[in-house]
């Protein structure tokens, strides 16, 4: 099978599984479901590593969003 | 547009409002996390490319490449062994010993025409089928390993799985090849498309390199790559 697809089936795979399980956990924290789907994203491209017709932006995007996360994180432990 | 296009914008256009209904009015954490999701899923088809040259269409391209360099050593006679040796313009060029074998050549300058003279040793120049292919960007930096894994795995998909020792020599271990090339002058002066592939990688990052022996073993291949580092 085409890997370019492939990655997208795993991703879409990841994401359909990663919504219900935590919501049947209880997870009511935004951050959380986007930091897991940041780590699906590049786990599945670090495996299947797709092509991309442009520079991988949404990586960078994910990148982004999740340093934030992390730093929000991090900000509130220290300043409580 | 391709379908797959069509339906991936679909898919983003209706996840942002989707997204935002979730969270603002029905404030529903997983239905949002859902929509954010879809997005994800949406911009990564987007940025996909839908029709990516088949590792089978760059094989039968070297491939092809290899007749008409089977031709030439047809016509000289040629069946030592050579040499790949990085010149200073950065392409990989063979040098085949024309008379008897006394190593690779020590200067790393770069050839013009088709014989190269260093002392009693004159060596016939041609240029490696995948000489152009080892310097595509995407291996720039790249450890041996990784480019051959990318260049012979992903890329062409010549063999499954590789794995590379050093120890003096570089052994590379291929399962599973793939190639099958039949053209004996070239296997005897080249080695391989799948060798010709690992010595170009491994002259461009050591410096000359020679297809010393390759094993076929069950399910597997091992070419082994006697090196010389140049300045």
């Amino acid at each position: 099978m085409n890997k370019n697809l492939l990655f997208n089936i795993v991703l879409g795979g990841m994401i359909t599984l990663t919504v219900p399980i935590l919501g049947a956990l209880g997870e009511t924290r935004l951050d959380a479901y986007v930091s897991m789907f940041t780590l699906e994203y590049f786990i599945a491209t670090a495996i299947l590593r797709p092509r991309r017709r442009i520079k991988d932006i949404l990586a960078l995007i994910l990148l982004i969003i999740f340093f934030f996360i992390v730093g929000v994180r991090v900000a509130e432990i220290l300043l409580t | 547009m391709e379908k797959l296009y069509i339906f991936a914008l679909g898919l983003l256009i209706f996840s942002i409002p989707f997204t935002i209904a979730s969270y603002i009015i029905l404030s529903n954490i997983p239905l949002t996390a859902l929509g954010i999701g879809l997005m994800i899923l949406a911009s990564s088809i987007l940025l996909t490319p839908l029709e990516s040259i088949p590792p089978r269409a760059i094989r039968a391209m070297l491939e092809g490449s290899i007749l008409s360099l089977e031709a030439i050593l047809e016509e000289f006679d040629i069946s030592r062994r050579g040499y790949y040796v990085r010149a200073d313009d950065g392409r990989v060029y063979l040098y085949v010993p024309l008379s008897e074998d006394g190593g690779p050549p020590t200067k790393r300058v770069e050839p013009s025409g088709l014989i190269h003279e260093e002392g009693d040793s004159r060596y016939l120049i041609l240029i490696p089928p995948a000489s152009e292919l080892i310097k595509i960007p995407e291996i720039s930096g790249m450890s041996l390993e990784s480019a051959l894994t990318y260049m012979l795995v992903d890329l062409m998909e010549v063999a499954d799985s590789i794995e590379v020792m050093s120890d003096g020599f570089i052994t590379v271990r291929l399962k599973n090849v793939k190639s099958h090339v039949t053209a004996g002058r070239f296997k005897s002066v080249f080695g391989s498309l799948e060798a010709s592939i690992a010595a170009c990688l491994t002259a461009n990052l050591i410096g000359a390199v020679k297809v010393s022996d390759e094993i076929l073993e069950e399910n597997s291949k091992v070419i082994i790559l006697e090196v010389w580092e140049h300045e």
